[in-house]
C-alpha cells in the first residue's frame, strides 16, 4: 500500500513482529509440533504406526465417510443456491440463517441428536434393533453426523457468489433456446467451478478432521466405527504418542494441501470466488 | 414478423411497471422505446422475450399467441444490456452456443455451425477475435457479440435492451449506424430500448415515449420531435423554456404574441408553453414580447447560447444565429416566441 | 402465468419447485428435525429431573468455565486478530502470503490434531510448558489451557471478517482524516475503529459461539477435572457415557438456547455491518 500516510517505520515493523509472534505461536508451532513427535522416535516407529491395521482401517473409513457426506453436501448446496440466489421469495433470510444453524451448535450436540432419534434409548432405537438396522455406532450415524456439522459449507461459498454473477447470463442462454438443465450444465456451472471446488475444499477437511460429533455416534468400536482423528484420541489415552502424532501428521497433511489449494484458488480465481472479487 | 402487445400489467410489489401497455409493431419495423429509467420500458422488453411473466395482457409475434410461450421458445433474440456474455466462453463459443443447445434432431452439424460462427463474426466485423475470451474484448467488440450471438438462432425478432448505454460516445455513434444497417439488410423486425432521446430519433422509424408505465406517444421521430402528445414527452425530448401562457380560442397567448398551438388542442384557460431555445427572435424595446435582461452570451462561430433573465426572475436560455455584435450582458432585450407548444397548465 | 404459493415474483427460470423442495427436505432432514428431537425431549423431562442435571453444582461449574474461558479467548483473538488484519492489509513484508494462508489453518486442521499438539506443547513436560513450570506458570491440565485451545480455533474468525472491511475502507478516510489535522491515533480511535466496528464485533461473536461448543481441541489439553476444568460439551459427553440420556439432553437443550441468542445476536451484527457499507 503506497502512501504518505502510514506509521512510523518503527512502529510498523513492531506491529508486524507483534502478530508473527503471536501467529507463530498459536498457529505455526503446533504444526511443528505435530510432525516433530510423529518422528521423534524415528522413521520406523513412524511408519510403522501409520501401517497398522487399525490405523489402515481407521484411514478407510474416514475416507468413506467423506465419500459419502461431501457429494450430498454438493447436491444439497447446488440446490439451496440456485433456488435461494436466482429467486425471490417469502422467508428467504429465514431459509439462510436455518442453513447456517449447524455452525452455532457444538459437535458435541451435533452428535447427541443423533443419538436421541436413533440410539437405543431414542425414538426410533427399539424400531431400528426389531429390524435389525444400526445407525448410531455404525457407519449411517457418523456420515449423519459429519453431514450436520458440514452442513453450511458448500452453500455459504455459492450462494453469494450465484447472488453476485445474477440472472442474465441463464436469461441469455433460455432466450438463445437452452433448456433448463443445459443453462444450468453449460452457463451456471461453468460459472461457479472454482466457488463449489473452494467449498467442497473446505467442505472435506471439516468432514474428514470432524471429531467432537462423530465421537459421540461412534461408540468408539476399535477396527469398525474409529475414524482418524478418533483412533488419534485412542493411541494418545494409551500413552502412545508417537504413534497418535504419526496419525495426526496425515491429517495435518490434508490440512495443509487444503490451505495450499484455497490460497492458490484464492489467487488465481479471485474474481470467481464470491467476496474476494475486486 | 409483426409483434404487439395487448393490455399488458406488470407489478413488482407494490411498484406498478406496466399500467396497461398496448403496442404494435410492423413486420420490418426498427422501433425505440424511449423514456427515463422507471418508466417501464426495459420491462415491457423483457416481458416480449418471455424473461418476464405479466400479471396480465397479451404477447403475439407474427398471428401466434406467444403469451404462455417460455422464452427459449419465443424465437426471440435478446440483447443485453450490460451483453451477459457466457464468461467462461470464447467468442466463436459464445455465439454457437444457441445452436449447440438444440436438440439432437435439429442441430446443425459440427461444420455448418462453425460456418455460421464464422458467417456471423464477419458480419460483425470480428473475424479474427473469435477465440479470444469475452474480457478481452472492449465495450464495443462485446456489443457486436452479443448482437451476433443473438442472431446466431435466426430470430424473427431482435430486441436491445439499451444497446449502447455503456459505450462512449465515439463507438455509440458508429455502432448506431452500422446496427441500423444489420437492422435492413437482415429484414429484421427490432425493438430497442433507450433513454437517450437524441439516439431514439436519430435511429427509429418510430418512437414510443413511455412515463410511469404508461404508452405516451408512438409516433415517427420528426413528429414526436415537433408535435409531442403531451407535456412530458415534450419536456422529455428537450423542450426548453417553459413559461406560463393562456390559450384562447385556439391561440396560445405568451405576454402578448400570439402564436398557433403546435400541440394537440387544448380548452381556453392558462396553460404551460414550451419554446425551444432557437424558437424565439429578437425585438425593438416597446414591441410585444418577453422583457429580459441579458446575463450572459456565448457565441462560438455564428452561433450564440443566450441567458435571459425575466423581470420575475426566471431564466430563458436561447440560442441564435448570427446575433447582433454590439450584443454584451446586461442588455435589455424583448423576446418574440416564433412557435410554441402548450399544454393544460399543472 | 405461474405463480408459486412461495414466490414472491414470478421468474421464468426453471427449477424453483425441484431446488427448494430438496433443499428443505435435506435440512429437515438433517438438521431441523433432529434439533427438534432434542427440545422434545427435553420438554419431556420432569421439571425436577431437568434441573437436577441442568442446574447442578458441577454444571454451573461447566457452563461458568465454558462461558468464561470462550469470553476470554473470544477478547484475546479481537485485540490480536485486528492486529493480524490490519498487518495484513496494510503492511508488505516477505511471506506475507504464506502467513496468510497460515491464519486458515484452524478451519483446516482437525480439533483432535490441534488438541493434542497444543498440549504437547504446554504440558508441564512439553515444549513450552517446561519452561513456564520454571516460572511457575501452569498452562496445561488447567482453565488457561482451555483459554489456549480455544484462541487455536476461534483465531480465524476475527481476521477474516474485519480483513474485508478494512481492505474495502482503503487509505482514502485515513488520508482525509489526516488532510484535517488528525494524528494517526485519532485517525485510528474516530475515523477506522468505529468504521469496523460492526465487522469486529461479528468476528468476536463468531469467534465466542465458536468456543463455547469446541470439544475436540479442548478435552486433550483442559485435564477435565469436574468443577474446575471441566467444559460443558464434555458433561454432557460424560452424562451419555453414564447412559444418562436425560442429563444430557438437559445440557446440551441449555448450549443450544446459548448457541440460539449468539444466532440472534450475530445476525443483527451483520445487519448493522451491511448497513454501514451500504451507507
Amino acid at each position: 500500500m503506497k502512501t504518505a500516510v502510514t506509521e512510523p517505520r518503527w512502529l510498523r515493523w513492531l506491529l508486524i513482529a507483534l502478530a508473527l509472534g503471536f501467529l507463530a505461536l498459536n498457529l505455526a508451532l503446533p504444526l511443528i509440533v505435530v510432525f516433530a513427535e510423529a518422528f521423534r522416535k524415528g522413521a520406523d516407529a513412524y511408519l510403522a504406526a501409520i501401517r497398522d491395521p487399525e490405523a489402515l482401517t481407521a484411514l478407510r473409513l474416514t475416507l468413506t465417510v467423506a465419500a459419502i457426506a461431501v457429494p450430498l453436501n454438493i447436491v444439497f448446496g447446488l440446490a439451496a443456491s440456485w433456488a435461494i440466489a436466482k429467486f425471490d421469495f417469502r422467508g428467504k433470510a429465514l431459509l439462510v440463517t436455518l442453513i447456517d444453524l449447524p455452525f452455532s451448535v457444538s459437535p458435541v450436540v451435533a452428535g447427541l441428536i443423533y443419538v436421541l432419534l436413533f440410539g437405543m434409548q431414542g425414538w426410533f432405537g427399539p424400531w431400528l434393533r426389531d429390524h435389525d438396522v444400526q445407525i448410531i455406532f455404525a457407519v449411517p450415524g457418523l456420515v449423519l453426523a459429519t453431514l450436520f456439522i458440514t452442513f453450511p459449507f458448500v452453500a455459504r461459498e455459492l450462494i453469494p457468489l450465484m447472488e453476485e454473477q445474477g440472472r442474465e447470463e441463464e436469461e441469455a442462454a433460455l432466450s438463445l433456446g437452452a433448456s433448463g438443465w443445459a443453462t444450468f450444465r453449460r452457463v451456471t456451472l461453468p460459472n461457479i467451478r472454482w466457488g463449489l471446488l473452494y467449498g467442497v475444499l473446505l467442505c472435506n477437511a471439516r468432514a474428514m478432521g470432524e471429531f467432537g460429533a462423530v465421537s459421540v455416534v461412534s461408540g468408539h468400536i476399535r477396527g469398525k466405527t474409529n475414524t482418524l482423528p478418533l483412533h488419534i484420541e485412542i493411541l494418545y489415552n494409551e500413552y502412545n504418542f508417537v504413534a497418535a502424532f504419526a496419525v495426526a501428521t496425515l491429517l495435518a497433511g490434508l490440512a495443509l494441501v487444503t490451505l495450499v489449494v484455497k490460497s492458490f484458488l484464492e489467487w488465481r480465481y479471485a474474481e470467481q470466488l464470491a467476496g474476494h472479487g475486486a | 414478423m409483426s409483434l404487439s402487445a395487448q393490455n399488458v400489467v406488470k407489478r413488482f410489489g407494490a411498484f406498478t411497471a406496466l399500467d396497461g401497455v398496448s403496442l404494435d409493431v410492423g413486420a420490418g419495423e426498427f422501433v425505440a422505446l424511449l423514456g427515463p429509467s422507471g418508466s417501464g420500458k426495459t420491462t415491457l422488453l423483457r416481458i416480449l422475450a418471455g424473461l418476464e411473466v405479466p400479471e396480465s395482457g397479451r404477447i403475439a409475434i407474427g398471428d401466434q399467441d406467444m403469451s404462455d410461450t417460455p422464452a427459449r421458445d419465443r424465437r426471440v433474440g435478446f440483447v443485453f444490456q450490460h451483453y451477459a456474455l457466457f464468461r467462461h466462453m470464447t467468442v466463436a463459443e459464445n455465439i454457437a452456443f444457441g445452436l449447440t443447445v438444440r436438440p439432437r434432431a435439429s442441430r446443425p452439424s459440427r461444420a455448418a455451425i462453425a460456418a455460421r460462427v464464422a458467417e456471423l463474426l464477419d458480419l460483425v466485423q470480428l473475424a479474427h477475435i473469435g477465440a479470444r475470451y469475452p474480457a478481452q474484448l472492449s465495450g464495443g467488440q462485446r456489443q457486436r457479440v452479443a448482437l451476433a450471438r443473438a442472431l446466431a438462432v435466426e430470430p424473427r425478432i431482435l430486441l436491445l435492451d439499451e444497446p449502447f448505454g455503456a459505450l462512449d460516445a465515439k463507438v455509440r455513434k458508429d455502432l448506431r449506424r452500422w446496427l441500423r444497417d444489420v437492422h435492413d439488410r437482415m429484414g429484421l423486425t427490432s425493438v430497442f430500448v433507450t433513454h437517450d432521446q437524441e439516439e431514439a430519433l436519430d435511429l427509429a422509424d418510430r418512437v414510443v415515449v413511455m412515463d410511469h408505465g404508461r404508452i405516451e406517444q408512438v409516433d415517427t421521430p420528426e413528429r414526436v420531435w415537433d408535435r409531442p402528445a403531451t407535456a412530458f414527452v415534450c419536456d422529455f425530448l428537450g423542450g426548453g423554456n417553459r413559461i406560463a401562457c393562456t390559450a384562447n380560442a385556439g391561440l396560445i397567448d405568451i405576454a402578448g404574441v400570439r402564436l398557433p398551438n403546435l400541440a394537440p388542442p387544448l380548452p381556453d384557460g392558462p396553460a404551460d408553453g414550451f419554446i425551444r431555445p432557437h424558437e424565439f427572435a429578437l425585438a425593438a424595446p416597446g414591441h410585444p414580447g418577453i422583457a429580459a435582461r441579458l446575463r450572459r452570451i456565448q457565441r462560438t462561430g455564428p452561433q450564440a447560447a443566450l441567458e435571459a433573465v425575466t423581470d420575475s426572475g426566471s431564466i430563458i436560455e436561447v440560442s441564435l444565429s448570427d446575433p447582433p455584435a454590439d450584443l454584451a450582458a446586461g442588455a435589455e432585450l424583448v423576446l418574440v416566441p416564433t412557435a410554441v407548444r402548450a399544454y393544460r397548465a399543472r | 402465468m405461474r405463480t408459486g404459493l412461495l414466490q414472491r415474483r414470478a421468474s421464468i427460470l426453471p427449477g424453483f419447485g425441484l431446488t427448494f423442495g430438496l433443499t428443505l427436505f435435506m435440512l429437515s432432514l438433517v438438521v431441523l428435525v433432529p434439533l427438534s428431537a432434542v427440545f422434545l425431549r427435553a420438554a419431556s423431562l420432569p421439571a425436577g429431573e431437568f434441573a437436577a442435571v441442568a442446574l447442578s453444582p458441577r454444571a454451573l461449574a461447566a457452563y461458568r468455565l465454558s462461558f468464561g474461558t470462550a469470553a476470554l479467548a473470544a477478547a484475546l483473538n479481537t485485540v490480536f486478530g485486528l492486529l493480524t488484519a490490519w498487518v495484513l492489509v496494510r503492511y508488505d513484508f516477505p511471506g506475507r502470503r504464506i502467513v496468510s494462508a497460515l491464519v486458515d489453518l484452524p478451519f483446516a486442521l482437525p480439533t483432535a490434531v490441534a488438541g493434542i499438539a497444543l498440549t504437547a506443547l504446554y504440558a508441564p513436560n512439553g515444549w513450552l510448558g517446561g519452561a513456564l513450570a520454571a516460572w511457575g506458570v501452569k498452562i496445561a491440565f488447567t482453565p488457561l489451557g482451555v483459554v489456549v485451545a480455544l484462541i487455536f480455533v476461534g483465531l480465524p474468525f476475527v481476521v477474516r471478517t474485519v480483513e474485508p472491511v478494512l481492505a474495502d475502507l482503503g487509505p482514502e478516510v485515513e488520508e482525509a482524516a489526516a488532510s484535517l489535522g488528525a494524528s494517526r491515533l485519532q485517525a485510528f480511535g474516530r475515523v477506522i475503529l468505529p468504521a469496523i466496528a460492526p465487522a469486529l464485533l461479528t468476528g468476536a461473536a463468531l469467534a465466542f459461539a465458536r468456543a463455547l461448543g469446541e470439544y475436540g481441541s479442548v478435552i486433550f489439553i483442559a485435564g477435565n477435572l469436574p468443577m474446575r476444568s471441566e467444559i460443558a460439551p464434555l458433561l454432557i459427553v460424560v452424562q451419555l457415557e453414564q447412559f444418562n440420556v436425560g442429563g444430557a439432553t438437559a445440557i446440551a437443550v441449555t448450549m443450544l438456547l446459548a448457541s440460539f441468542a449468539l444466532l440472534l445476536l450475530i445476525n443483527g451484527l451483520q445487519v448493522w455491518q451491511r448497513r454501514r457499507m451500504a451507507a
